[in-house]
């Protein structure tokens, strides 16, 4: 038997996180990107960086973690340099070099291509942080909590589960190919889209062969049943979450406004201004 | 009151060309089992997809005739008010499950049904513990054996208490311990619950043992229906149908002749076999077939202490060291989990191993690509649906050997010569995916003979088979063999392993505990009890009335 990717709840026993209500996971979730999202100062950046990773030894989540991701975050950071390198205009103090088409990599390119990274970096640490410690029915309380239909819960905590299989569909089909000779990372860009496009259909065939079923399961398990649903699980609000909850909204709301109204935590902000 | 009462049934799918369905009618009483059997194709999960309301309500179609549960009209009924009466459990667990923990699968449906909490979590308990899976509660399903994995998916439709359940080839992944796990659990529903049950299987051993009543179906049609002895009685029908029989019945037909000649009563189970062939023992001879013995033929796959750790920290292979001999057909056999896929990755270069070597034709596989090896070692994935990418059967057979720089008129003669061997000439610009699973699986072992090469893995070959697909599977692989290569085959189908195998491999969580000729292995009761897996019934059947192991019913010769 083939064996499976496990899915993205495989969450860290230990945390304290973990015993936290799933809406305040979801809430610190959106927070904590949005915040990276309304950060453009490095300095500020590298600070909520710096706090996320903190928080991993914190919060008793191995930082080893984040290694599943890292692949993905060295693709991003690369197109963020090849992206900033070729098309930007950002006046710095010292031009390193003018292309022909008028961009140019000025000191403040590099530093923003840092900022980028840095961005991008928080979002993922953050998330993988919270993540480590969301079960599949904190996203679907989580959801209901935010008065999220439950169906629409369900399919979107489906979508992790089914992600998961894909991602295993992916790597089976890729290996199946290379086993009939594929040179699938040779040639140029478009030679590779090429090679990498055929997979398109098997994928999309065992997906919706899977989605056939799993309507006639979800079907047979009374997804669609009319009336009252009950729930196994119930979650209470404690102190912790409320505070949990005022931290977040605060925090937000003050980067929120230091954003607005100030330079502070415009690039390139505090202390660099 | 019926349980179920099926009358003039039809049904074409909207999306079909003929009739799924043609004028099946049958019935069943509260409490009974009906074993519903026939080859792949035959509508036997269109008859549970009507039993269960899903059809006509939830798929596109014409219908005709009718369908009750317990009294109610299936087309009529809301398929709210039939999930009440009616619980379906399908062929691959991974699929069924929505939930990531045990409990919650199994609360599920009752959450949907709005049943209160308290009341909720005693018919959890109460399923699970009927299924024997309430110590798991709390684990992962996809961490579960899969025997484990269906008990779970049984216990989620228990729970709502249904009168009929229904389960759709629920064995065809499990292997021989995970099997008998599913129909001991039937068992049991029936005896404590009184649960009515239609299952479907190409396997008869468990089937027959249980069953109360046969419905055999055959392109939609109902080829025999009745009391388990009274199908039986017309073995010629049966076998026309594609229904394997078990070694007991076989062995008996081959002495007594027909099933008369045992007053009607065939042998199923080990015991029946044992008490009818006791008698005739004097009138057969044994012909052991002769054990194909290796001639000091060189390894083509060597594996040295070899281990493979997943990222995650899973030991999947624990060091096992293998010689795999040129012109050997092995059969590689364990539990689900074991290690076997695993192994088969590391036999054809896609994984390396983490610790100790693998030499694939002479060459450590830490220099060799995989796709540098792919001409001289296939590998055919369980499910075709990996293997299969091309928008025809040609080019799908065609592309690793351009991929090859093969010239074209080669291509040509092999692609024809593969796509002859299994039997789908003249389907070439077919499109891959508009074929049938068995036709799709024969298509991704064409896809390998066509590259010719010198080893064949072959990984699960005859699972969610038929009788006769699997019989044609491996007929193909025996005279693949017979042209010199080196097969190997992983399965879980024993009777298979007995039959066409040289030599087998035994694998127990990532160890390997022995390796030998099928004769020695299987009638190795320890050494099979310790692998978790159950001998073939002619293998048991044999040890008990002649003292020594046959591995098919053929190497009993009836004396006149």
């Amino acid at each position: 038997m083939e064996r499976r990717y496990r899915t993205f709840f495989l969450y860290v026993e230990e945390t304290p996180l973990l015993d936290m209500h799933p809406a305040v996971k979801l809430l610190a979730l959106l927070t904590i990107n949005l915040v990276a999202w309304l950060l453009e100062a490095p300095i500020p950046l590298l600070i909520l960086l710096a706090l996320l990773i903190s928080s991993y030894v914190l919060l008793r989540v191995p930082l080893s973690r984040i290694r599943r991701f890292l692949l993905y975050a060295l693709l991003v950071s690369q197109a963020v340099v090849v992206s900033y390198a070729l098309g930007s205009r950002i006046p710095g103090h010292v031009v390193y070099a003018v292309l022909p088409w008028g961009a140019y990599i000025s000191d403040m390119t590099l530093l923003y291509m840092a900022t980028m990274i840095m961005r991008f970096a928080s979002m993922l640490v953050g998330s993988t942080l919270l993540l480590s410690a969301m079960r599949d029915v904190d996203v679907i309380y989580g959801l209901l909590s935010f008065k999220v239909p439950y169906t629409a819960a369900f399919a979107f905590n489906l979508a992790f589960r089914f992600s998961s299989l894909f991602l295993d569909d992916y790597k089976m089909i890729r290996d199946a190919m290379i086993l009939r000779g594929a040179k699938l990372d040779e040639g140029g860009i478009l030679q590779r889209a090429r090679n990498y496009s055929r997979m398109g259909i098997p994928l999309t065939v065992i997906a919706l062969r899977r989605m056939n079923e799993l309507s006639y399961v979800l079907e047979i398990k009374g997804l669609g049943f009319k009336g009252r649903r009950t729930h196994l699980h119930e979650f209470r609000w404690s102190a912790r979450d409320i505070c949990a909850v005022l931290l977040l909204l605060g925090s937000l709301a003050a980067v929120a406004a230091l954003r607005l109204a100030t330079d502070l935590l415009s690039f390139p902000g505090w202390p660099l201004a | 009151m019926k349980a179920v009462e099926v009358e003039g049934l039809w049904w074409r799918y909207a999306s079909g060309r003929g009739w799924a369905l043609r004028d099946v009618s049958f019935e069943l009483e509260e409490g009974e089992m009906l074993g519903v059997l026939g080859p792949s194709g035959a509508g036997k999960t269109t008859l549970c997809l009507s039993l269960a309301g899903v059809i006509p309500h939830g798929v596109r179609g014409v219908m005709r005739g009718r369908v009750r549960v317990f009294g109610r009209d299936a087309s009529k009924a809301t398929i709210s008010e039939l999930a009440r009466l009616v619980g379906v459990v399908f062929q691959d667990p991974d699929t069924q499950f929505v939930t990531m923990r045990v409990l919650d699968e199994v609360a599920f449906p009752l959450e949907n049904m709005g049943v209160e909490k308290g009341e909720m979590l005693r018919r959890c308990e109460e399923a699970l513990r009927a299924t024997g899976m309430w110590e798991l509660r709390h684990r992962y399903p996809f961490e579960l054996s899969g025997g484990q994995k269906q008990r779970v998916a049984i216990a989620a439709m228990l729970a709502r208490r249904p009168k009929l359940l229904i389960l759709d080839e629920p064995t065809s992944d499990l292997d021989p311990v995970g099997r008998r796990e599913v129909f001991q659990v039937l068992a049991r529903l029936r005896e404590e619950h009184r649960v009515t049950l239609v299952v479907v299987e190409h396997r008869t051993e468990e089937l027959l043992k249980h069953a109360d009543k046969l419905l055999v179906l055959r392109g939609g049609e109902v080829v025999a229906y009745g009391g388990v002895e009274e199908v039986l009685a017309d073995v010629e029908r049966l076998r026309g149908a594609g229904v394997r029989l078990p070694a007991a019945a076989e062995l008996a037909l081959r002495v007594f002749g027909r099933p008369t000649a045992l007053d009607g009563r065939l042998p199923v189970t080990l015991e029946e076999g044992v008490r009818v062939l006791q008698a005739a023992r004097s009138r057969v001879r044994l012909r052991p077939r002769e054990e194909v013995r290796r001639v000091e033929a060189e390894p083509v796959i060597r594996l040295v202490d070899a281990w493979y750790v997943y990222p995650d920290g899973t030991a999947a292979l624990r060091g096992v060291s293998l010689d795999v001999y040129r012109g050997e057909l092995l059969a590689v056999i364990g539990r689900n989990g074991s290690g076997k896929t695993t192994m088969a990755k590391l036999m054809v270069g896609l994984y390396k191993p983490t610790r100790g070597r693998v030499e694939i034709l002479g060459e450590d596989s830490r220099s060799l690509k995989a796709s540098d090896v792919a001409l001289r070692v296939g590998y055919v994935y369980q499910n075709p649906d990996h293997q299969l990418f091309c928008e025809t059967v040609y080019e799908e057979v065609a592309y690793a050997l351009f991929n090859a720089g093969l010239p074209r008129d080669e291509v040509d003669r092999r692609v024809a010569s593969a796509l002859k061997q299994v039997h789908l000439d003249g389907l070439e610009e077919e499109r891959p995916y508009f074929l049938s699973k068995g036709e799709r699986q024969r298509l991704a072992l064409a896809v390998v003979l066509a590259m010719d090469p010198e080893v064949l893995i072959v990984d699960e070959p005859t699972t969610g088979q038929d009788p006769a697909q699997s019989r044609e599977i491996m007929e193909l692989l025996r005279g693949v063999n017979a042209r010199g290569k080196t097969v190997v085959v992983i399965t879980h189908d024993m009777e298979l392993v007995a039959e066409y195998a040289s030599r087998v491999a035994v694998l127990s969580e990532g160890r390997l505990l022995a390796v030998g000729p099928p004769r020695a292995i299987l009638a190795d009761e320890e050494l099979m009890s310790r692998a978790g897996l159950e001998p073939p019934q002619i293998v048991e059947l044999s040890l008990r009335l002649f003292g020594q192991p046959l591995l098919s019913v053929e190497e009993v010769v009836v004396c006149e």
